[in-house]
């Protein structure tokens, strides 16, 4: 039944849905899904500038690359911050981050002024100094923007579908082996 | 149609449809009466839930809160479970203002289903003690019943809810008739294994840990399949709608069995100003309510009300239910409407850590309900001794196995995280009862009024010294019994700072059942002592609290009290 690894997919959804319920609740289910108003992160540039987003994109990236699985590109992590800083932050806290931003640019010297190996070992010193003792303080907006990257990555349908096998209806408590595990997780 | 004279609109009129007023249109409607159920709430199509099945990613904030829901909910959004995807489920602050003499968080729905739709589902029976504890300790009014009135009617509701848990030997925690437990995990058996080997900790005899009891569906039986209720997938998405209802909630539950019978006239944005009452006959003829959409007023008559609008609500309905025989509120000849106000408080959150040692386990899925500490102090004597607050208090939290840290950046940065430690964690938090007092009370305001026409409620409900003492005990108990349950390390947080009432949702009491009408609002059966069609079923009905979730008794109180009323209906006394 449904307690086998279930993909995001809408169809496999739907078939593990119909194993459980019967017909007649897919139809309720798949209207409930239709009826909502969905969410598309494909809107750009609602409040950074080209410049902005392009440091975003590429500071995104550095931190979760493309491996084997999409990264922050592929995931529209940077489309995630535009949107985040221009409709949930509150009018302060954006202030703040596009200012941290330009200080952020303005330390790497201008960062588009960087190579890629340049602006890797910017970012990767800067993370380091981050999270050394006593970074937070100090680096706190650089702490910050790892964190919306990371939440914007993993939250992200790429985040959640390719690097990690989504499962929407987790099913029952069920003790398994580590190869298990890693499959269920999309991980083996 | 049982009410054969043409007298009534309907033979009753329940007012909300949440636990207690979806477990009394349930009951009544099966029972062949007319019935209808009024409901402030918004209509709410159950299997067409806007959020549900909703991934982060399809949903505003990738369901993060932000500041915007500050706007209509300032309150609401207060509570974790208010978010982008159930924010809708949740009041309108604005719309629906009171007053906090003293603070207090009252949170409600904005539907049909009230809070059924919102709570925690944890679901336990009361204990034999807690309905002896006020006349034990001599705070607040005694009750007029005890356990074995109400132990048959957990008995009866219990199998239609569908209550997941296990079988002890708990005197404080008595079983339910459980559908299978969502199953425990490695740190969940060591603590249980070893409290019950050594028979609790050390002058705690009776410490256990059991699986959380939780009202979700792990066998469905054929009654539930019947009203389209299935098999809990275990998504955790529960205040969002469940359109299998996999955990219980009125819309998908006892709403469904009324309609079932073709005996219920549901009505959604119902707002019920009052109950009637006429002078002559001494009873109520029925409510007059305001429709939230239109303004309308419509009076409504009924043979019997029953008043399920959740603790708060029934109280400011029946205060505001004024005449000239009944100048402070409907039935209130003891004058103690309003009062002996309570809610459950939390803190003494503690954690415990255990490095090592355990089993190198993985799981899919999850257990919904984690675990469930009962009570262990002012048991015993044993457990007596070192006590400085009367009264009790339980735990529930989470546990799990701690995740390597993902640090850096990159592939490592992205990758990392993924694999286990060898550390467990259990963190628990108490639920203390808080004791009746006649001073904890609501009220209506003198002069201000809502845009519907309802007069406020004024909240003056503050925490104890009982209160603050047993928060403190929390800690120190969390502490004794996870370590002498194995735990290696335990930390502790001694907050002091009086939580806000309201908060934990579990508001009660307002209504007192008594056998004396001059020091009870209501006799043994919920009903009123002076208008004795008018019944009251939800947490307003009671003395004290337990410190246990109580929405099982709120479910099991109610259908009590419809037999009762069925009998007397049909004994020609109603």
């Amino acid at each position: 039944m449904i307690e086998e690894n279930t993909s995001v997919s809408r169809r496999k959804f739907v078939v593990g849905l119909t194993a459980i319920m019967g017909t007649a609740f897919v139809a309720n289910y798949a209207g409930a899904i239709d009826a909502a108003v969905a969410f598309q992160s494909g809107a750009r540039a609602k409040i950074l500038t080209y410049k902005q987003l392009e440091i975003v994109k590429l500071i995104g990236e550095i931190i979760i690359p493309q491996t084997d699985t999409p990264g922050a590109i592929a995931a529209d992590v940077h489309g995630y911050i535009d949107y985040m800083v221009a409709d949930f932050m509150t009018v302060k806290a954006q202030k703040s981050f596009l200012s941290d931003l330009e200080q952020l640019d303005n330390q790497a010297g201008g960062f588009f002024e960087l190579s890629n190996a340049e602006q890797q070992q910017f970012i990767a010193q800067l993370d380091e100094k981050a999270y050394a003792k006593g970074g937070k303080k100090t680096y706190g907006f650089y702490r910050a923007l790892k964190g919306w990257v990371t939440t914007g990555f993993f939250t992200s349908k790429a985040g959640m579908t390719e690097d990690k096998a989504y499962n929407p209806l987790p099913g029952p408590l069920r003790e398994v082996t580590r190869q298990e595990w890693l499959e269920f997780n999309g991980w083996a | 149609m049982i009410n054969k004279t043409q007298k009534y609109d309907y033979d009753v009129i329940v007012v909300g449809s949440g636990m207690s007023g979806g477990h009394a249109a349930m009951e009544f409607t099966k029972k062949g009466y007319k019935t209808l159920v009024l409901d402030r709430g918004k209509t709410i199509e159950h299997g067409n839930y806007e959020t549900e099945g909703l991934a982060p990613w399809q949903l505003p904030f990738r369901d993060e809160k932000s500041h915007h829901m500050k706007v209509r909910q300032p309150l609401q959004s207060t509570k974790g479970s208010c978010k982008p995807s159930s924010k809708h489920h949740f009041i309108d602050d604005i719309d629906y203002p009171y007053e906090q003499e003293k603070p207090f968080k009252w949170f409600r729905s904005a539907k049909v289903g009230g809070k059924s739709l919102l709570w925690s589902r944890h679901s336990y029976r009361w204990n034999k003690w807690d309905f002896k504890a006020n006349a034990k300790d001599g705070n607040g009014l005694p009750w007029p019943i005890g356990y074995e009135d109400i132990e048959p009617w957990y008995d009866y509701v219990e199998p239609f809810i569908g209550i997941a848990g296990m079988d002890e030997d708990i005197p404080q925690l008595p079983n339910s008739k459980f559908q299978p437990p969502m199953g425990l995990n490695e740190v969940e058996k060591m603590v249980r294994e070893n409290l019950l080997k050594k028979g609790g900790v050390s002058g705690l005899p009776l410490a256990r840990l059991t699986q959380g009891r939780v009202a979700h569906l792990t066998a469905p039986t054929q009654e539930h399949a019947d009203i389209g209720r299935g098999l809990c997938m275990r998504r955790g998405q529960c205040n969002r709608g469940c359109s299998w209802s996999g955990f219980y909630n009125s819309v998908g539950g006892s709403l469904v069995a009324a309609k079932k019978t073709g005996n219920m006239t549901l009505q959604s944005d119902a707002y019920v100003l009052e109950v009637i009452y006429d002078k002559d006959s001494g009873k109520s003829t029925g409510v007059r309510y305001v429709n939230t959409q239109t303004l309308e007023q419509t009076t409504v008559t009924a043979r019997v009300v029953f008043m399920c609008a959740s603790t708060l609500g029934t109280l400011q309905i029946l205060m505001n239910s004024t005449s000239k025989h009944w100048p402070n509120g409907i039935g209130n000849k003891s004058g103690l409407l309003g009062h002996y106000i309570m809610d459950h408080f939390g803190g003494g959150g503690t954690t415990g850590y255990k490095f090592g040692g355990l089993k190198d386990a993985y799981y899919t899925g999850q257990a919904i309900g984690s675990m469930y500490l009962p009570r262990s102090t002012n048991l015993t004597e044993e457990d007596s001794k070192d006590t400085d607050y009367v009264r009790g208090f339980g735990y529930q939290g989470n546990n799990g196995r701690q995740r390597l840290p993902r640090s850096g950046i990159g592939k490592a940065y992205k990758e990392g995280g993924r694999e286990y430690s060898d550390t467990w964690y259990m963190k628990i938090g108490g639920f203390g009862e808080m004791i009746p007092v006649f001073d904890n009370h609501v009220y209506l305001h003198k002069s201000k009024k809502d845009k519907f026409g309802m007069a406020l409620l004024v909240t003056s409900v503050a925490p104890t010294d009982n209160c603050r003492k047993m928060v403190k005990a929390m800690a120190s108990v969390g502490e004794r019994i996870l370590l002498g349950a194995g735990m290696d390390k335990v930390t502790t947080n001694r907050r002091e700072k009086d939580g806000i009432p309201g908060n934990m949702i579990h508001e009660m009491g307002g209504a007192p059942m008594g056998n004396d009408p001059t020091t009870s609002y209501l006799n043994k059966w919920n009903q009123s002592h002076e208008v004795s069609n008018l019944f009251v079923t939800d947490g307003a009905a009671y003395n004290s609290q337990s410190c246990v979730n109580p929405s099982l008794t709120f479910m099991a109180m109610t259908a009590r009290a419809v037999d009762y009323a069925d009998k007397q209906i049909k004994a020609g006394k109603l």
